[in-house]
């Protein structure tokens, strides 16, 4: 079955091709689900919710562009609704940051630990980290899609770079 | 030696490529999950689907309506004429008068020919048509088209009328004149008659020509319809002696023309009260409260009110409907209504706060700092002062009381239903179904807390233009031919009130209409 057919069964609420379409899709939009959650848990539970979306929305697909990258949108949108909705305001004090270096030697990191250090970020450092480094928006995106201004995106990503590379730094040290 | 790299690339790589396999759990929670919103919202395409039927079947039954009761008459009478004139044609050729080509005289020999019996024999199974045939060119004749002498005449329509008075209608001052002639004289000066009648044709020669073919179809048709008149004389009908060719075949019916005209005239005021007993049109001017909700919950507002609790509205709808009926059962109908539908959420908090970090849906007209409401809890923790930081520019505002969130939108309604009558007494049910085509008016977000009422702005994600489909039941008490009471529950379900698809928010509206409906 080719991914035409399977989003035109999908659209007809067809059980087996939501099955087939989750089998095919669930390693990516997982991975998506982890990086911008804190642990595995809630990260399923927005890889469900995202799905039920999709199901729910697909009527609404128009063939235009790319079927993976509206999927990875609606799972991106639905991790942002939770944590919109949940924990906005739970931010540490948002002090001006100086420009720090951002350099680092590179050194392989295991996956494991970055998608750890990640996860371990205050949700809008996490977020904005994800949104900004990992899927290319924009602060002036960032800041419609979290509620926030620009200003506060750029300090959040700063804020997120320095955590993380404290923890590398720290991760080459216990290495030593 | 290390090289140095940015940040973000050691991340970048192995992150953006990043795949893992979720607990099997997961596919099981949203199997259960799908099955259970399908068995949900197979009642919603049932709806789909019948308001779609409903609208295909109004469309056609106003298209259907409009040409349906022509045709089979029309058809009828075409083919009679046909087959009237095949088994007239030999007579005609034995005729001696025939040379003039004379209308009239084809017709009285055509009656003094005892051989068109044939015609007489199918009589009896063409009769109803007949008479129609028979009424239009007697009344064109008379120079009377709309309503003649037939029980039936109600079932012809404008258009066989207007076809049988341009057909006869030419050689209408001249058969007035025979008329005339005819009344005064008897059966025997008959030939005289026809002399006379010659002359006044040949006066006529312009148009004689063109009019010869069809002139011979429809008199000759005349012919027949004076032999079937001993059946109707029963039903009493008299003013086939307006043809003087057929007050020679029947003598003894005799009356004067202006008898006839009279008598025609009465018949003609019943059949126009008649028609107006069977009237098509209703007006119902009609008012009645209108609950509005969501069939899944959720906020039209913020995708944050999802879970809060809601309070539906009762507002009013009232406006004023058009009923056009196609037969007993079977109606179609527009209108106008305006319709209020609102409802309120509970559990928010009121505060000032930042247009970027207020609500999205509203709009505030270019103000910078606005009065806004937040889910509760939300706004627990806020950030200390910092300019850059507008979660922390939000201040707090209670007025004592639990605060609302509350919407109210104003939509002119304008449906096509269909309607079909289960009961069609003086207690009649009807069941209804079409959609709605609805034209947004005023709307408005507002927040109160106790006696404090704001206004914040109107939603910006609200469409123009949005349709519903409806569904419903009529339940009718006529209490005269021209007046009935109406009730109508009626469920309308929304199909794109929103803009923004992001609002998961599937709002429908019920209402209770009452009304009183004339037909007119």
């Amino acid at each position: 079955m080719n991914l035409q057919e399977l989003i035109h069964r999908c659209k007809q609420q067809d059980a087996k091709a939501q099955e087939a379409l989750y089998r095919t899709y669930a390693g990516v939009l997982f991975g998506i689900c982890l990086k911008y959650s804190p642990n595995k848990v809630e990260a399923e539970d927005s890889l469900q919710d995202a799905f039920i979306t999709i199901f729910k929305r697909i009527e609404q697909f128009e063939g235009k562009g790319s079927f993976e990258g509206w999927m990875k949108r609606i799972t991106v949108n639905t991790v942002l609704q939770k944590y919109r909705k949940k924990k906005t305001f739970d931010i540490p004090n948002e002090e001006q940051l100086e420009e720090a270096e951002e350099e680092i030697e590179a050194e392989n990191i295991p996956l494991d630990y970055l998608l750890k250090i990640v996860q371990e970020l205050p949700d809008r450092y996490r977020l904005v980290f994800n949104l900004y480094v990992l899927d290319g928006y924009s602060h002036k995106e960032i800041g419609d899609m979290l509620g926030i201004s620009d200003g506060t995106s750029k300090s959040n990503l700063a804020r997120a770079r320095m955590i993380l590379k404290a923890k590398v730094e720290q991760y080459k040290e216990n290495l030593q | 030696m290390k090289e140095k790299k940015h940040i973000d690339e050691l991340f970048k790589e192995p992150l953006n490529s990043f795949e893992a396999m979720p607990s099997p759990e997961v596919w099981d929670n949203i199997a259960a999950q799908l099955k259970k919103e399908k068995d949900d919202r197979k009642v919603i395409p049932l709806w789909w689907k019948l308001g779609g039927v409903a609208a295909v079947l109004a469309l056609l039954l106003t298209v259907l309506g409009i040409f349906t009761p022509n045709d089979p008459i029309n058809n009828n009478i075409v083919e009679q004429d046909n087959k009237v004139l095949k088994e007239e044609s030999p007579i005609k050729e034995n005729s001696t008068i025939v040379p003039s080509h004379e209308s009239n005289d084809a017709i009285v020999n055509g009656n003094e020919n005892s051989e068109i019996t044939p015609t007489k024999e199918d009589t009896e199974n063409w009769l109803p048509e007949k008479e129609n045939t028979n009424n239009t060119v007697v009344s064109a004749t008379q120079q009377n088209p709309s309503k003649t002498n037939s029980k039936k005449q109600w079932n012809v329509t404008k258009g066989v009328n207007e076809t049988k008075e341009a057909i006869t209608s030419e050689n209408s001052p001249k058969s007035k004149k025979a008329i005339e002639n005819s009344t005064m004289e008897e059966r025997g000066i008959l030939d005289t008659s026809i002399g006379e009648k010659e002359g006044i044709a040949v006066t006529s020669e312009k148009d004689k020509n063109i009019q010869k073919e069809l002139k011979d179809g429809s008199i000759i048709k005349e012919g027949s319809n004076t032999i079937t008149l001993p059946n109707k004389t029963e039903d009493g009908i008299a003013q086939e002696q307006l043809n003087e060719e057929k007050k020679e075949v029947l003598p003894s019916e005799k009356k004067s023309i202006f008898d006839a005209i009279e008598e025609n005239k009465e018949k003609e005021a019943q059949l126009a009260q008649e028609d107006k007993e069977y009237s098509s049109w209703e007006v119902t001017p009609n008012v009645g409260p209108v609950f509005y909700n969501s069939l899944n919950g959720g906020s039209s507002i913020s995708p944050d009110f999802a879970d809060n609790p809601q309070t539906s509205e009762t507002n009013m709808s009232y406006g004023v409907q058009l009923r056009y009926n196609l037969n007993d059962r079977l109606s179609v109908r527009t209108g106008i209504n305006n319709v209020n539908v609102g409802y309120s959420t509970g559990d928010v908090v009121l505060a000032t706060a930042p247009t970027e970090v207020a609500l999205k849906s509203v709009n505030y007209d270019g103000k910078k700092k606005v009065l806004s409401a937040f889910d509760k809890g939300s706004l627990n923790n806020i950030p200390p002062a910092d300019p850059n930081n507008p979660f922390s520019q939000i201040t707090l505002k209670s007025f004592g009381g639990s605060a609302e969130i509350a919407q109210s939108i104003s939509y002119y309604e304008v449906p096509m239903e269909v309607s079909y009558a289960l009961l069609n007494n003086r207690f009649g049910i009807r069941m209804i179904g079409g959609f709605s085509t609805l034209f947004l008016g005023n709307n408005e977000i507002y927040v109160k807390e106790g006696d404090f009422k704001s206004l914040l702005g109107e939603a910006n994600n609200l469409n123009s233009l949005s349709f519903s489909t409806n569904l419903g039941l009529g339940f009718d008490y006529k209490i005269s031919k021209r007046l009935a009471f109406n009730v109508e529950p009626i469920f309308k379900y929304q199909l794109n009130p929103y803009s923004d698809s992001s609002v998961d928010f599937n709002p429908y509206y019920f209402g209770l209409y009452s009304g009183l409906s004339f037909k007119f």
